[in-house]
């Protein structure tokens, strides 16, 4: 089964939490949309467990990177100003 | 000689023709006992009576429950009986996973379980025996575990236990708990370990 947390980052992406059953030892594959924002983005998911009246949690941090910037100095135009920095997608 | 103090008579003394009631306090060996009393009168040659008590059948009793922690230990069961031989087996799915010992006591006799008891005890009175599981584990799940312990006497009448051991703690831990996403979103494991069900928010 697969659970869908969106990032609430404004981009519409979201992680998948992918297992087999949500009880007893498992192992949960944990993957995204990819980043299509510059800046490290953080979600936390809690896990938890119910039994009579206590609950146990465990926060689960998943941090995605930003995809890469690619920086580009350009010298070879006529310019007043040399050294010129520009930042183009990758 | 005195007759056994087990046997009362409704009268001690009389005179002339008379009834002489007896009765007698509860005899829980197998085999019968039995005492006399003498009457006696002056002049004439005494007369003695034999009073013979029967004996209890051959029975079993034991602890109908039995509790064990959840963190495990030890336990021990406790029963009555007047047979020989007592005979212990555990029946059922034994859930908790016990180990029968080998040794129990009987009349605070050590006695090899399915061996006759030394001295039999129980033919001339009821004993007590208990027999004590050691080593117990945890229970590690969330449910009581169960298991019976059957002890069996020498003719072959019966008793049980049913033995339970408490629920334990519920568990959640998570590996590793930060985990870090390519900007492509590739997919990292993490491995969750639990004895229940989960939820994730």
């Amino acid at each position: 089964m697969t659970t869908q947390v969106p990032w609430n980052d404004g981009t519409g992406e979201s992680l998948y939490l992918t297992y087999g059953a949500s009880e007893g030892n498992q192992t949960v594959t944990v993957s995204s949309d990819a980043h299509t924002g510059y800046v490290e983005r953080t979600k936390n998911i809690n896990f938890s467990v119910t039994a009579g009246s206590t609950t146990i949690s465990r926060t689960l941090t998943v941090k995605q990177a930003g995809k890469d910037i690619t920086i580009i100095t350009r010298n070879d135009v006529a310019s007043t100003e040399n050294e010129v920095a520009v930042g183009y997608e990758q | 000689m005195a007759y056994a103090s087990w046997a009362q008579p409704s009268k001690t003394q009389g005179n002339g023709n008379d009834t002489v009631a007896w009765s007698a306090s509860d005899h829980t060996g197998r085999s019968p006992r039995q005492t006399q009393a003498v009457f006696a009168a002056s002049g004439v040659t005494s007369k003695t009576l034999t009073i013979v008590q029967a004996g209890k059948a051959e029975y079993v009793s034991i602890d109908p429950t039995a509790a064990v922690a959840k963190g495990g230990g030890s336990v021990t069961i406790t029963g009555r009986s007047n047979s020989s031989k007592l005979t212990f087996a555990l029946t059922g799915d034994n859930g908790i996973g016990l180990v029968l010992p080998t040794k129990y006591l009987a009349a605070s006799i050590e006695t090899n379980n399915d061996t006759a008891i030394t001295g039999d005890p129980g033919a001339s009175q009821e004993y007590t025996f208990s027999i004590t599981f050691t080593g117990i584990g945890e229970n590690t799940t969330i449910g009581a575990l169960v298991s019976q312990l059957t002890v069996t006497a020498n003719n072959s009448t019966s008793a049980t236990c049913d033995i339970t051991q408490a629920a334990g703690d519920a568990y959640l831990t998570i590996e590793p708990t930060t985990i870090n996403l390519t900007a492509a979103g590739t997919a990292v494991n993490v491995t969750v370990e639990s004895n229940t069900s989960w939820t994730i928010s």
